[in-house]
């Protein structure tokens, strides 16, 4: 710390010789000069005197009869004036000073995180479309209105939040996994979202099965149930509906009341699945030749530094690529990376037949885990491997219960609309 | 004879002095101007109250302070930094003798 003021004030080195520089040091202490570094070199003495101290010492001089000489000049007095000799450099010193300040009023990165169900390339163009994107100014983001935006236009964003951290805005989202759910959720969320919708409606609505089956369970909560537990229905029944009559003494209908009908009706059916595999197929392999490259991209723009041509007919290319950052946020348009080219070799395999029955286990897996995600329960299942000239097939046969149910609007007929009806 | 009554006189007030000085418990070097010096192992000496340097090399440092003089004796020392209240040498530091 205290060099560093020295240095900031400025200092001189001197060295000082003649007939007692003892004596010129004790009057340098009596006038308050500081002296530092004091070495004694035989014949003359050097030392090191504050720029201010120094120009005091000509009477001292005189009165000891010692001689001063300058040694070194240090500080940055001294520094800045040989500074302003050298123009360009200084120019150059404060055109990159101004270039990095100005290059850091635009985003060059931009960070997403807490997104599963959207992909990235989906969020960047959704960037791209309300003018977010790599290279703009920093003052142009409206985080505020880009968080809206999000929310919005994605519904199954609960929660966003952006920030400008450096150079890089940061996204992070979190989603809804309810909804994730609804998508294959089936018949049951499908019905309560159409139930839902349909709750406004003035004369209720009816509840329709959605498949072909045999009524396994049925617990009817609102409405008159038109089917029984063993009944066989077919698709666009109703089976629960929405106009509950009410009777007179006489029972005779006095008029209707509409509900939206709400049911959990369980139903037996056969699915039919096939699957299809082509008797060959083709396979990469890679013959062991690859070559190497280097790449160094501005913006959009890409320079390759290879060796030689690429010869191969086919061939992958993997390359790793890093935006370069100054210290930990400040990104650079820059990238650089490398990337290898290896050969492969299309070669076309048949099926054996251990190979075909693991792939299609792996997809019947697959298809019955996805089955139990929809809450379908799977009662009997049959599955068939076959072959014919062309390809492997596979027939799956389930017999499955699954929940069913459709709300539809009632249009009411005009013999059951009673004028001074639906209270 | 004068002189040498003088002498005993000022001999005499010095002593009262001390007593003084070391019955009230008094700092030292601020009253009697008796000199301060701090010998750090065998390479830092920093010494305050002093009036002034007599002799200065690289082999010894005669120094005058207010009350004796101090001579630090040594191999290769130099003044590290020199003011009118205190000042540090260092090097290898052999004696330092009061006289």
């Amino acid at each position: 710390m205290l060099q560093f003021i020295q240095y900031l004030k400025g200092y001189v080195c001197i060295r000082v010789w003649g007939y007692s520089p003892e004596r010129f040091m004790n009057l340098c202490s009596n006038h308050d000069i500081l002296l530092w570094n004091i070495e004694n070199h035989g014949e003359y003495n050097t030392m090191c005197i504050t720029v201010k101290g120094f120009k005091q010492l000509k009477g001292i001089v005189r009165k000891t009869g010692t001689k001063v000489a300058i040694q070194k000049r240090c500080g940055l007095p001294f520094f800045t004036p040989r500074m302003k000799r050298r123009k360009i450099f200084l120019l150059g010193l404060i055109g990159s000073l101004f270039f990095w300040v100005w290059m850091s009023t635009f985003i060059w990165a931009v960070d997403i995180s807490g997104n599963y169900s959207i992909s990235e390339d989906v969020f960047m163009d959704f960037l791209k479309e309300n003018n977010v994107y790599v290279g703009m100014k920093r003052k142009e983001v409206n985080i505020e209105e880009l968080e809206k935006k999000i929310r919005q236009d994605f519904g199954i964003v609960t929660w966003t939040s952006a920030k400008i951290d450096g150079t890089r805005l940061e996204i992070q989202i979190r989603e809804n996994e309810v909804d994730i759910g609804e998508d294959g959720g089936g018949s049951r969320s499908g019905g309560e979202t159409a139930g839902s919708q349909i709750g406004g409606s003035e004369f209720g609505s009816n509840l329709i099965a959605q498949e072909d089956g045999i009524i396994v369970s049925m617990v009817t909560r609102k409405g008159v149930p038109l089917v029984n537990v063993g009944m066989e229905v077919k698709k666009g029944d109703v089976l629960v509906s929405g106009s509950v009559p009410v009777y007179n003494e006489d029972t005779t209908i006095r008029n209707y009341q509409y509900y939206d009908a709400d049911a959990d009706v369980y139903i037996r059916r056969q699915l039919k699945q096939k699957e299809e595999l082509p008797l060959t197929y083709e396979k990469k392999e890679y013959t062991g030749e690859e070559k190497k490259e280097v790449l160094v991209s501005l913006m959009d723009k890409e320079l390759v530094l290879r060796m030689g041509k690429i010869k191969y007919e086919n061939f992958d290319k993997v390359t790793d690529k890093k935006q370069i950052k100054l210290l930990e946020n400040f990104y650079l348009p820059l990238y650089f990376g490398s990337s290898v080219n290896r050969e492969y070799v299309v070669t076309d395999n048949i099926y054996t037949k251990e190979e075909v029955k693991s792939i299609f286990s792996e997809k019947l897996i697959k298809y019955m885990e996805s089955l139990e995600e929809k809450g379908v329960q799977i009662i009997q299942k049959n599955v068939t491997i076959s072959k014919n000239k062309k390809n492997w097939q596979m027939n799956m046969d389930f017999q499955i219960v699954e929940k069913t149910g459709q709300n539809i609007p009632i249009v009411p007929q005009a013999t059951e609309r009673q004028p001074d009806g639906n209270r | 004879m004068m002189r040498n009554r003088k002498l005993t006189g000022k001999q005499k007030l010095e002593r009262k002095k001390e007593i003084i000085v070391e019955s009230l418990k008094l700092p030292k070097d601020s009253v009697l101007g008796a000199s301060i010096v701090t010998v750090t192992g065998n390479q830092d000496v920093f010494v305050e109250n002093y009036k002034g340097i007599l002799e200065y090399s690289q082999e010894a440092i005669v120094l005058q302070g207010k009350t004796c003089q101090i001579s630090i004796i040594g191999k290769r020392m130099s003044i590290d930094y020199y003011t009118n209240e205190d000042m540090k040498i260092t090097g290898c530091i052999e004696c330092v003798r009061y006289h």
